[in-house]
């Protein structure tokens, strides 16, 4: 009986990873391919799908557009997350709990409601400015995944050490930098790795924020496929990975793969 | 005390509505030990986190060798604490903690290394300089966290309850270590504790505090005889006291009728007035034909608890006011539990307080 579970647990493990990864798998060798189709295996070798990643009408500016956005939502959401998580961990906020459930609340939302939220929203107040209606839509979504892992890390916090650090001869915010910071690192790296990861690849919230000439990437890749479905998407998305696996070695460098789980 | 080295003057702190330090005043001389001995609650961290700066007094001043040091920030102060679960860093090695202090006041690494050295060998640590804090036991990071405190050479150490995470043979053991270890620094330190006998073993002089005052600074002994207060009495050691009335004054003496008996006690109060008598338990002894200048008192046992080098009996008394501890160097043969025993104490170690 045991046995049985064992074998089937186990079972289970191995086909879930392979449809995880067979996919994953399959893009990259199709995006070396000879063929002008979405074809696997792959006839020959070429680079030419990634030659016309540069030449694909807009494409080159969306990937630019979306790494823009969602670097400068992360930073922004890392700096208020941390200030906002600061304030409801010390006790100064009355309601804490209930403020930072509303706060994390982005996460469970459907993107399709707080698309049309802020659409709404934005116009109301007269903003329509496609870029800036995106970075502030983007600072919402990034905003909970960045409180989520900070209030996480400053919830084991001992603010007890920044009193600490003061008496022994550091500023209030020297003390914060020299004593907060390195003890919450974990939880910084982890809460912007997600939140870049789910600002670049939103969909659902952008599609109500763009227009013609600000488009992000994820758009941008679905018209590109409902145009022309050739491997160049498979050569985008092999970049992307490569990406993704370069930031993750990064993290994993500097504060170990391990704690950066999220809590 | 000309020397004072600490001056707190008219200290009072509020959080809300509920006032936390009282218009309270401390003076500390140069290289004194002084424990603020308190029930859970008192303010007696208050009192340290203000003296740090951690915290604003809402009133009074706080001077450190003459120098009104109110205004300053607490990193300006240079008052070092000693926290009560040790607030060490977890992300730096036991050296690098102790080194944090001087990495802040800008002091070379050069010049950090020995001073760092001469800190580790004081608390006996320097085998541990390269280990994560987080691997120590709670003894070693203590003396860890005193290190950290000491590198820097403050003016002043504050330490807030640092025994209470010890167990209790261990904490023995520290005590007595650490006030040598501060001695030898020759640095003023005030202890923060709710332990009677803590205070007593680690002080120069007691502060008992009492909601946001002190009720009495004074040395141990002074503390134990001459407590100021009922307050002083029940919370350093045990007492026998009973409640009475005046039946009689005069000549710096009291007649005091009480549930037990008549006792005579040196004091200045009007007949009618109600007070408190109250003995130590070891001014006791039983006897029914005491040499001249004792009060003597029949009362009956409830209890007996064997301590080893002295033998407790506890008295059969109504609850309320009284309160019977009686400590005799060993138990005379037929006493227990419902004995009938004769007590008596010398006038002149009677004390009496008004009643509460
Ligand atoms: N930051 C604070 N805000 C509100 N009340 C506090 C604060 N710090 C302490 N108190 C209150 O002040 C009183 C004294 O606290 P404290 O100085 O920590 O006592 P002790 O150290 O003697 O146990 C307590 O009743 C406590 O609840
Ligand atoms: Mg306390």
């Amino acid at each position: 009986m045991e046995r049985l579970g064992r074998w089937l647990s186990g079972g289970a493990l191995a086909l879930v990873i392979l449809f995880l990864l067979l996919p994953i798998l399959v893009v990259i060798p199709v995006s070396f391919t000879e063929a002008p189709v979405f074809r696997f295996p792959p006839e020959g070798f070429s680079l030419q799908w990634y030659e016309k990643i540069g030449r694909v009408d807009g494409l080159l500016g969306a990937i630019g557009l979306s790494a823009r956005l969602a670097l400068l939502a992360t930073v922004i959401s890392l700096l208020l997350g941390t200030l906002c998580a600061i304030a409801l961990v010390r006790g100064v906020v009355p309601g804490a709990a209930a403020v930072s459930a509303f706060m994390l609340s982005p996460l469970m939302l459907p993107g399709l409601v707080l698309g049309i939220a802020m659409l709404q929203a934005l116009r109301e107040v007269g903003l329509r400015d496609a870029w800036w209606s995106l970075l502030l839509a983007h600072v919402v979504i990034t905003l909970p995944f960045v409180m989520r892992t900070v209030l996480a890390s400053l919830s084991l916090f001992d603010f007890g050490m920044v009193d600490a650090a003061r008496t022994l001869g550091c500023s209030y915010p020297v003390a914060l930098w020299r004593v907060l910071v390195p003890n919450i690192l974990p939880g910084f790296v982890s809460g912007a790795l997600f939140a870049f990861i789910a600002s670049f690849d939103n969909y659902p919230v952008s599609m109500f924020l763009v227009d013609v000439r600000t488009k992000t990437l994820p758009i941008q890749l679905l018209n590109y496929l409902e145009i022309s479905p050739d491997p160049t998407l498979a050569a985008v998305s092999t970049c992307l990975i490569a990406l993704t696996v370069a930031i993750l070695l990064l993290c994993d460098r500097l504060v170990g793969l391990r704690r950066l789980a999220p809590v | 005390m000309n020397d004072q080295h600490l001056a707190v003057r008219g200290a009072s702190k509020r959080f809300g509505t509920a006032s936390v330090l009282d218009d309270l005043s401390l003076a500390v001389a140069r290289g004194e030990f002084v424990s603020l001995l308190g029930p859970s609650g008192c303010g007696k961290t208050t009192l340290l986190r203000c003296i740090a700066g951690l915290l604003r007094l809402d009133a009074g001043s706080i001077a450190v060798a003459g120098r009104d040091i109110s205004a300053l920030p607490a990193h300006r102060r240079n008052v070092g604490v000693v926290f009560q679960n040790y607030a060490l860093f977890p992300h730096l090695t036991v050296a690098q903690n102790i080194g944090f202090g001087l990495r802040a006041q800008g002091v070379r690494a050069a010049e950090a290394a020995p001073r760092i050295a001469e800190a580790l060998a004081l608390v006996r640590m320097a085998e541990f300089a390269d280990r994560p804090v987080t691997a120590l036991s709670g003894g070693q990071q203590q003396r860890v966290a005193v290190a950290r405190a000491l590198v820097v050479r403050p003016t002043l150490l504050l330490l807030d309850e640092p025994f209470s995470a010890l167990d209790r043979k261990l904490r023995e053991t520290m005590q007595v270590e650490l006030k040598h270890l501060l001695r030898e620094v020759g640095i003023t330190a005030i202890f923060v504790t709710h332990d009677q006998e803590e205070a007593l073993v680690v002080s120069d002089r007691i502060a008992v505090m009492n909601a946001g005052r002190i009720e009495q600074l004074a040395d141990p002994a002074t503390l134990y005889q001459r407590p100021a207060s009922l307050y002083v009495l029940d919370f350093v050691g045990q007492s026998m006291r009973l409640g009475g009335t005046v039946s009689a004054a005069g000549l710096g003496e009291v007649t005091v009728e009480t549930r037990l008996g008549t006792v005579r006690a040196p004091g200045a109060f009007a007949p009618g007035s109600r007070v408190v008598v109250a003995v130590r338990p070891e001014a006791v002894t039983l006897t029914e034909t005491p040499p001249g200048g004792r009060n003597t008192l029949a009362a009956r046992v409830s209890e007996v608890s064997f301590l080893g080098s002295r033998t407790q009996l506890h008295l059969d008394l109504p609850a309320g006011e009284d309160r019977g501890v009686v400590e005799l160097p060993r138990l005379p043969p037929g006493i227990g539990p419902g004995s009938a025993v004769p007590l008596a104490f010398p006038i002149a170690d009677t004390m009496v307080f008004p009643a509460a």
